[in-house]
């Protein structure tokens, strides 16, 4: 049933609108019924004591987890080796075991059961690094965290339990940061790892919170990896950007036009649109475009590229699916041609600065900076592109939050623009009172449109 | 899911902890358990900070490059490059190291290989960190500061050449925790 994976928001709305409804008698009390019952509006105070409930019992069972610590810790010297085992063992068991019986099997007080099962998992990490220390065995820390995160999603897709699959997308990226930064191989595997581990997760539970974490840590994870011996490289940062960048927003325009998957949607073409955005903006720099083509293919001497080539690779056809898809998609349509639009002139500005060659014979010279001028103007293209889909699909939709990020970005190129190019202190002041005198143009005209626009509407 | 389904696979996934947990010394075990005993010498690392937390840090003298005869040819090796160091046991009783391979060497019965990474200019062999209780703490830091040069470990090594500390000896006082 397609209602029940609607955002608790809408259904709030939809719960104040129908009482509305009723009164003004534009529904019957039976169609009033019968739309509360399909949208499960009674249930709604319900589902949000019971969130409330679930994150006061995750609080209150960790402190007193931490009591207990405390008190075993006062005594665990003189504990025999063999008993300090059977009793952290015992102590997880008992959590989840607890957890369970309260959550599914007595079913009696589901929000107190589930916390004791994430106090369980939480248990668990802490009893990988104790059995390490009564066993003195020294290895680096993020292996534990990898142990960490394989046994909270094990119980994550056991139960379908939010709160252990962020544990494990928290452990598991803190595994990558110590991995990438021992053998520099983790940022060519995290990213396939986690999206194995991840993606059919938030498939199944829909959870907004999961989606966000597990697509930055995925994303995080292709930025991390670099050519030997230069961890955190910002051209690889950039190029990472882009890959993961164009995935993430073309398969979020995909799912906003599915219901089911419309607020996943809109956090994955929100990254997606940071990612192109910022090296659009980056490359909106002359100086951006010659370090790119400065030793360039220096980037290309590691296995990094692998994910993001796949990433990249990989949103073609999603693309694809999306012009199909894109004549249904919408007040947003403007934003999904503009990111588009904007990609392929980044793309196009990226390969050139690339492709240049960086030592050049001084009678080529010319044309070595008129590539890395050009590729400037595209990246400067690209960063319009996305400002004028903002706009326009905030036009559209008439959703304001859609169009101050629009505006700002216009702003932004024109403010770094002059103080790239002049510094003379007249133009500058002009270029600062252009843009401000614009942004309240701007706002005024665009809060008119959005007043005509909700008149027009409540016209009969 | 049916909630007996849904028990199963809680079941299951528990069972994934405690195998993760049961993982995590079963190596160690092993080489407890199969492992040739090998005394070494050894100091801490920091003679002015002994004891950071409650454990102590180790240094071996195998661990230095200028002890292992053929380290030489490792010096150029990324870190993380797998060495074994073949051990002879001294008139002394101390094991020594005689040389060192990138592969694990067939050896007589009278020498032991242990397996070592390089790590930041020495070799490092998983038995550099000792756990200590917090009550001993201040009865350990004054032994290893009275007899610094009269420390030494008991090791297990097993034939893949991993090593498990047992206890550690510092004068005539042993500590096995």
């Amino acid at each position: 049933m397609h209602e029940q994976r609607l955002s608790t928001g809408f259904r709030k709305k939809l719960r104040d609108e129908l009482a509305a409804w009723r009164a003004e008698g534009l529904v019957s009390p039976g169609q009033a019924d019968a739309l509360s019952g399909r949208y499960r509006l009674d249930d709604l105070a319900k589902e949000s004591s019971r969130t409330l409930l679930l994150s006061l019992y995750i609080i209150g069972a960790m402190l007193v987890a931490g009591g207990l610590v405390s008190f075993v810790a006062a005594h665990w010297d003189g504990i025999p080796a063999a008993v300090k085992v059977v009793l952290i063992v015992l102590a997880m068991l008992a959590c989840h075991a607890a957890g369970i019986y309260l959550w599914k099997i007595r079913a009696t007080r589901p929000g107190l059961g589930h916390a004791l099962v994430v106090l369980g998992t939480l248990v668990f990490g802490a009893n990988i690094g104790l059995m390490a220390q009564i066993f003195h065995i020294h290895s680096n820390y993020y292996n534990g965290f990898a142990a960490w995160a394989l046994g909270a999603l094990a119980v994550a897709y056991a139960l379908g339990s939010v709160p252990n699959a962020f544990i494990a997308v928290v452990t598991s990226f803190i595994w990558l940061c110590g991995w990438e930064d021992h053998s520099g191989w983790a940022a060519v595997y995290y990213p396939f790892l986690a999206a194995a581990a991840f993606v059919p997760f938030i498939y199944w539970k829909r959870s907004v919170l999961i989606t966000a974490l597990a697509l930055l840590a995925i994303g995080l994870g292709m930025m991390a990896g670099a050519p030997h011996g230069r961890w955190l490289e910002w051209r690889v940062i950039g190029l990472a950007a882009v890959g993961a960048g164009s995935l993430y927003a073309a398969a979020g325009l995909l799912a906003l036009g599915r219901e089911p998957l419309r607020r996943l949607g809109r956090v994955a073409v929100f990254l997606g649109a940071v990612g192109i955005g910022a090296m659009a903006y980056a490359l909106s720099f002359l100086h951006t475009a010659q370090e790119l083509r400065y030793r360039s293919w220096d980037l290309f001497d590691s296995p990094w590229l692998i994910p993001v080539a796949a990433a990249a690779v990989g949103s073609i056809p999603l693309w694809v699916l999306y012009a199909r898809a894109w004549p249904k998609a919408g007040a947003l349509r403007p934003l999904g041609s503009c990111l588009f639009s904007g990609l392929v002139l980044l793309v196009a500005g990226i390969g050139l600065a690339l492709a240049t060659p960086s030592n050049q014979p001084y009678y080529l010279r010319t044309l070595a900076e008129a590539a890395d001028i050009t590729a400037a103007i595209l990246g400067n293209a690209a960063v319009l592109a996305l400002a004028a889909g903002l706009i326009g699909s905030a036009m559209a939709a008439v959703d304001r939050r859609l169009f101050w990020p629009g505006i700002l970005l216009v702003v932004l190129l024109v403010v770094s623009r002059f103080f790239e190019y002049e510094s003379g202190l007249l133009w500058k002041a002009a270029a600062l009172l252009a843009c401000g005198v614009g942004i309240i143009l701007g706002g005024i005209r665009f809060e008119s449109y959005l007043r005509q626009r909700r008149l027009a509407d409540e016209r009969p | 899911m049916s909630a007996r389904k849904t028990l199963y696979a809680f079941a299951g996934a528990v069972l994934v902890q405690v195998l993760i947990l049961a993982a995590v010394p079963g190596q160690k075990m092993y080489t407890l358990l199969t492992g040739r005993t090998v005394v070494l010498r050894t100091a801490p690392v920091d003679p002015y900070d002994i004891l950071s937390g409650y454990y102590v840090t180790l240094s071996y003298e195998i661990s230095r490059f200028d002890s292992v005869p053929g380290s030489v040819a490792f010096e150029g090796q990324a870190d993380g490059t797998p060495m074994y160091v073949v051990l002879r046991q001294g008139e002394d009783g101390f094991w020594q190291a005689e040389s060192v391979h990138p592969a694990r060497p067939d050896v007589a019965a009278d020498r032991v290989v242990i397996k070592g990474r390089k790590s930041y200019g020495s070799i490092v062999y998983g038995i550099e960190t000792y756990f200590i209780p917090e009550a001993a703490r201040g009865t350990i830091e004054g032994d290893l500061r009275q007899h610094a040069r009269d420390a030494r470990i008991e090791v297990k090594v097993d034939r893949f050449g991993r090593a498990a500390l047992v206890r550690l000896l510092i004068g005539d006082r042993v500590y096995d925790y």
